[in-house]
């Protein structure tokens, strides 16, 4: 169902925004092209195999990652299984409520899940324990925190960062029998690089990378990409009830994949990764 | 600027905003008026407005040109009559639209108690005055009014008396009403 | 039955699977006001993809408090029934079809003039009834044309097709097997006398280069549909015509 107007202060607050997106500008004095400040902080939750919690600017997203031994699928004999969702918490916002995801929480699942997946980023042929018996499920467990704006972005760099810390419980080969130790850590995920979801949203005909809460409520549309290292495009998504010419669309293309590069390098920076 | 009577589609250019001005079925965007609908187009010359005339139009759009609609009084308060309309002119409408009677649209004279022109219960006819729900209605009209009511001590379908009053068949109480065209002129089969 | 090997989706003579050329659409076929009840109605098949569609409204919202003052409400479902697919389909809504009922209604936002029709509900319901690939986009065309069909004031049509890479090679309008073993997957809508793309998705793995090549690929596709879809509304109003 179309949403309704919830917070009503930004459409007041509209033109003087679009005043200054006019001259270049936003109000928490970043350029058009600018992310918010990132911070990342990894074993936020110490009993998962792995988390993080990103901030980026107002918005605060916690990811955390839990593997289980499970039987493979029948049509993926030789591959481990990602699961991927978020969770939209009421203590993140006003708005929220609790219940089952409602279709934001689904979307941004969806989408972090397909760059995740799509990217191949995660090496899923190496959570096997045992050939067509025994793999590994990776749950990725999303929580936002705080809700202030650009949540999907947000979101793929706390599952990233909590999959880079994770590690998988040990496992050991006693005379040909495989069993898992439960109690100690053994190797890393077979994460093989980082991926980025940057998001630009369209305010008027002024274009402007990862939007802060006032911003999302103004935009006419936003376009999600997701990119790897090499900058291929590994997921996207138009949201919002607006739309884009072809040229926009070119335009975001281009400047979100320079924004997104960025964001990369500035992420392996804080995880020490190369 | 299209030919008069084209042919053409939702989206599809008609004039530039200093020709025309948007008429029925179309919009403007950057300075263009475009159709918003399939149909014949119509430049209305001496207005100076572009038009698309079309076949089909939905519900809410026809009530323009609807000469009445009936419903039910669901509620009267103090300046105003809650009324839940369930067709226009003959055609009956489902789900039912909201409508109100302001205290000023039900009658030339002055009104004391809101409850001797209408009741909750009664069925009017109404003319709708502007097309957005909730409606905004008027029996301020000659056959305008309540046209079904029941008395409100016995329940039996009230007969007309006279111009502004019913009765009672059954128990004979006497009613005031703002009537349009009364339906229940006789007793038929109800009471005596 | 899920097949586990790979097929080659790009055969020795450059053709697909399905015998098409990289850049050919399906067959495609659009009905008009199928059902009687239903403001609007349309069914559109794609291929072996088929859809039905019905428009109820603008009507009362119902809750009232859900009514929004200034605008009408889109409600919107995509379906698949449970026998569209191979193996059955669980008929209760899944997470897929939640997001692209989100995807498609945000789809519909951008060319129903919902201004015009304050404190109102518009419905909007989607039935896959044979899925094989593109079912997202044909529901969103189906949707378009029984909102048109209903007399609803519209800014465009929709006009929508996927782009995909199989093998290496950019292809037009995918069918079932380069959807489940291409490369990628990037279905495109258009609202194609105004330019503006209203839906955009891309799921797999592409350079910007075959990005912007893939774009214009759906374009040209979207100009081929765009004048289909006018050729079935022409026809379809000469029919209203005759009745009235």
């Amino acid at each position: 169902m179309t949403p309704s107007n919830e917070n009503i202060v930004p459409l007041i607050k509209k033109e003087s925004i679009l005043h200054m997106l006019e001259r270049g500008l936003r109000e928490d004095g970043r350029k058009l092209n600018d992310y918010r400040p990132l911070s990342i902080t990894l074993d936020y939750a110490k009993k998962a195999d792995g988390s993080a919690l990103v901030k980026l600017g107002d918005t605060a997203v916690l990811a955390g990652v839990k593997v289980e031994e499970e039987e493979p699928f029948e049509d993926t004999p030789a591959q481990g299984n990602l699961v991927v969702n978020v969770e939209l918490l009421p203590l993140a916002y006003e708005t929220f409520e609790p219940g089952p995801p409602d279709e934001n929480a689904i979307e941004l699942s969806r989408v972090v899940d397909r760059s995740l997946r799509d990217s191949k980023s995660i090496d899923l042929g190496k959570l096997v324990i045992e050939p067509g018996k025994r793999v590994w499920t990776v749950w990725v467990d999303i929580y936002v925190l705080d809700y202030g704006g650009n949540v999907l972005d947000a979101s793929t760099l706390a599952a990233v960062a909590a999959l880079y810390s994770a590690k998988l419980p040990k496992v050991v080969n006693e005379n040909g029998e495989i069993k898992v130790v439960k109690e100690e850590k053994g190797d890393r995920l077979p994460i093989l690089f980082p991926v980025v979801t940057v998001t630009a949203a369209k305010i008027g005909k002024y274009i402007v990378i990862d939007p802060d809460l006032e911003e999302e409520a103004i935009a006419d549309a936003k376009l999600s990409i997701s990119y790897t290292p090499e900058g291929r495009i590994v997921g996207m998504q138009k949201s919002g009830a607006g739309s884009f010419s072809v040229q926009e669309v070119l335009y975001i293309e281009n400047t979100a994949r320079a924004a997104g590069l960025k964001l990369l390098e500035d992420f392996k920076k804080q995880l020490n990764i190369q | 600027m299209r030919k008069q009577n084209e042919f053409v589609f939702p989206g599809d250019e008609l004039a530039v905003i200093e020709e025309f001005t948007p008429g029925e079925n179309t919009y403007e965007v950057d300075g263009q008026v475009r159709s918003s609908a399939l149909g014949k187009v119509f430049y209305d010359m001496i207005n100076r407005r572009s038009n698309v005339l079309t076949l089909k139009k939905p519900l809410l759009s026809t009530l323009k040109k609807a000469r009445y609609v009936y419903g039910v009084v669901m509620g009267v308060r103090e300046d105003s009559v809650m009324v839940s309309i369930s067709s226009v002119e003959e055609k009956f409408i489902s789900p039912s639209l909201s409508g109100f009677l302001h205290v000023s649209q039900i009658s030339n004279k002055f009104i004391e108690k809101i409850t001797d022109y209408v009741k909750a219960g009664d069925i009017i006819r109404a003319k709708p005055m502007t097309y957005y729900i909730p409606l905004s209605l008027t029996i301020k009209g000659k056959d305008l009014g309540v046209v079904y009511a029941q008395c409100s001590i016995c329940g039996t379908v009230l007969v007309k008396q006279d111009d502004e009053h019913l009765r009672c068949p059954n128990c004979g109480n006497i009613e005031r009403r703002k009537l349009g065209n009364y339906m229940v002129k006789k007793v038929g089969n109800q009471g005596n | 039955m899920i097949q586990i090997q790979k097929p080659r989706l790009i055969l020795d003579d450059g053709r697909r699977l399905d015998g098409r050329k990289p850049d050919e659409l399906r067959p495609m076929k659009m009905e008009i006001g199928v059902l009687k009840n239903a403001d609007g109605s349309s069914l559109v098949q794609v291929g072996n993809t088929k859809i039905i569609a019905a428009v109820y409204g603008p009507r009362e919202m119902h809750p009232r408090h859900l009514a929004m003052p200034n605008r009408a409400v889109l409600r919107v479902r995509y379906h698949m029934t449970p026998f569209s697919t191979d193996e059955r389909k669980n008929p209760a809504p899944s997470r897929r079809e939640i997001e692209l009922s989100k995807v498609i209604r945000e789809a519909l936002e951008s060319i129903i003039l919902v201004e015009e029709f304050p404190r109102s509900s518009i419905d909007i319901f989607m039935e896959v009834i044979q899925a094989d690939a593109g079912t997202r986009l044909a529901s969103l065309m189906a949707a378009s044309l029984a909102v048109v069909d209903a007399g609803i004031p519209v800014r465009d049509l929709i006009a929508a097709v996927a782009v995909g890479k199989a093998d290496g090679v950019l292809v037009l309008d995918l069918n079932e097997p380069e959807d489940m073993w291409g490369e990628a997957d990037m279905p495109v809508a258009m609202m194609p006398a105004l330019g503006q793309i209203n839906l955009l998705q891309l799921n797999g793995n592409m350079t910007p280069e075959e990005f912007k090549q893939g774009l214009e690929l759906a374009m040209k596709g979207i100009n081929i549909i765009y004048n289909m879809e006018k050729e079935v509304l022409k026809s379809k109003y000469a029919e209203y015509k005759e009745e009235s």
